[in-house]
């Protein structure tokens, strides 16, 4: 049942192109399919989370946070210009933290209705950040991607970034998504996708896989209210099997275990909670019954 | 916006409950002791109101405060978490100006009843209760100083005046109206 037998040499229970649990307890990583360099399979989202303005003890607190992200292991932090104050947040704790978020893998996104508007946007992104240039920006919700995607596709191959995306959320426009995705050659797609939401599992992940794109999983959690919602429950007893403690690691586990996801961005305010979402990234993880196992249970609580 | 009909109330929210908290404490912690004068100001306004006199000291006294919300909590403290922030500090500013202009201009009191009664009650919780409360430490919103308060205190008064002019009296009450149920929004939104 568990891939993570995978410690008894079992790896053809994960299926192709599954990662083989570490004994040395790293964090898994998972390859970009258009370049092959690897990804921690647990990132970070900023919505919300980060957006504190300019709050003095909530800028540390999020430095915290990136500093328990990258001790754990972590490498993506994904925001927009979408997310008011985040980007600076984001830009705060890399500089305080140094060398020490020298694994960040920067994605973030483009949001603006108009063509000629998208490179002053992408600058004073880049600024906010701090960085010498991203390495991965989506077209954020679609918006106007017919005039962003060329221009992002040339930002790459003028070596301005290094990697193109498109996002969405909450199974908005899949139709226009797939068509997207079908049409461009895209290094990364970003979706909603978690146990109750599944709705990606039809169409744009097997699409995904296909056309070799990574996949990044934006709202795991749906917001905080599926773990709200999971907290008056125990834990089922096959959590112990897969080595987690917590609905948050278990929910993670079943995201990012899927073959077509490369990465989750669960996004929040507490290093412990960090730490616990990085915990995903560990040991077992269970194979393909095992994850219908988790869907199903947690959708009849 | 594509698919508008699938986005709910609280993805219009960009921050948490936390964030927007912290928000109103800082803002008090750096004006302080601004509410004692602002409740000072607010007694004045009211006793205009119940006395029927100083009209346009009364309106010019929240003309005043809807200038401060825009230029300050608007532009300043809210606009580094909302992107929408700059737009209200506009409306903010519209409202001061015929706020102004309706000060200036020729009109009255509301006669005695129960639309005056509404005025009168709407406005002693905007400008003397609210500030009371933050005196004595409890969270409340002050009149002049944070949005929602004003809004409602402005929709007070507007209830106790009368402008002869139709077009100007009817212009002074929109926005604090929307900045009322944007209040009421952000409110039910952050609880949800």
């Amino acid at each position: 049942m568990l891939g993570a037998l995978a410690g008894l040499g079992s790896a053809g229970l994960y299926g192709a192109g599954q990662p083989v649990w570490a004994a040395d307890a790293a964090p898994r990583h998972k390859p970009i399919p258009s370049s092959g360099e690897s990804l921690p399979v647990i990132g970070l989202g900023t919505w919300i989370t980060f957006n504190v303005g300019n709050d003095r003890a909530a800028l540390d607190g999020c430095t915290e946070v990136m500093r328990g992200f990258f001790d754990g292991g972590g490498g993506m932090i994904d925001s927009s210009p979408m997310y008011a104050s985040s980007q600076p947040t984001i830009g705060h704790g890399l500089a305080r933290l140094g060398a020490a978020a020298g694994s960040v893998f920067s994605a973030d996104k483009v949001w603006t209705g108009s063509g000629a508007a998208a490179p002053g946007q992408i600058e004073a992104s880049r600024r906010h950040w701090g960085v010498p240039r991203f390495d991965l920006l989506q077209v954020h919700n679609l918006v106007a991607w017919q005039q962003q995607l060329p221009q992002l596709m040339a930002m790459k191959a003028a070596g301005q970034l290094r990697y193109v995306g498109i996002s969405t959320s909450e199974g908005r426009r899949h139709d226009e998504f797939e068509r997207v995705m079908r049409m461009h050659p895209l290094d990364f797609i970003q979706i909603t996708y978690n146990p109750l939401d599944r709705e990606a599992e039809r169409r744009l992940l097997p699409l995904a896989q296909a056309r070799g794109m990574a996949v990044i999983v934006n709202r795991p959690f749906r917001q905080g209210a599926l773990l709200q919602a999971l907290q008056r429950h125990a834990l089922p007893g096959f959590a112990a099997e897969l080595g987690v403690d917590s609905w948050a690691a278990l929910v993670l586990k079943y995201i990012v275990s899927h073959p077509a996801v490369t990465v989750a961005i669960p996004a929040t305010t507490r290093v412990d909670h960090v730490r616990q979402n990085l915990g995903a990234a560990r040991g077992p993880w269970p194979d393909a019954a095992l994850r219908e196992r988790i869907a199903r249970h947690i959708a009849a609580l | 916006m594509s698919e508008w009909w699938t986005y709910r109330l609280h993805d219009f929210v960009l921050f948490a409950p936390a964030t927007w908290t912290r928000l109103f404490e800082r803002y008090h912690a750096a004006l302080w002791p601004a509410q004692a004068v602002v409740l000072a100001l607010g007694v004045l306004l009211l006793v205009c109101a119940l006395q029927r006199r100083g009209r346009a000291l009364a309106l010019g006294l929240a003309a005043a405060g809807w200038l401060w919300v825009g230029a300050v909590f608007h532009a300043q403290w809210f606009t580094p978490i909302n992107w929408a922030a700059p737009a209200l500090a506009v409306a903010a500013a519209l409202q001061a100006a015929l706020l102004a202009i309706a000060a200036a201009s020729r009109g009255g009191w509301a006669a005695r009843g129960a639309r005056r009664h509404a005025g009168l009650l709407l406005l002693a919780v905007a400008v003397v209760v609210g500030p009371c409360l933050r005196l004595a430490g409890v969270r409340a919103e002050v009149f002049g100083l944070t949005p929602d308060a004003t809004a409602l205190g402005t929709l007070g008064l507007l209830l106790c005046v009368t402008t002869v002019r139709p077009a100007l009296a009817a212009c002074v009450w929109p926005v604090p109206l929307v900045m009322v149920l944007i209040g009421l929004a952000t409110a039910w939104a952050l609880q949800a």
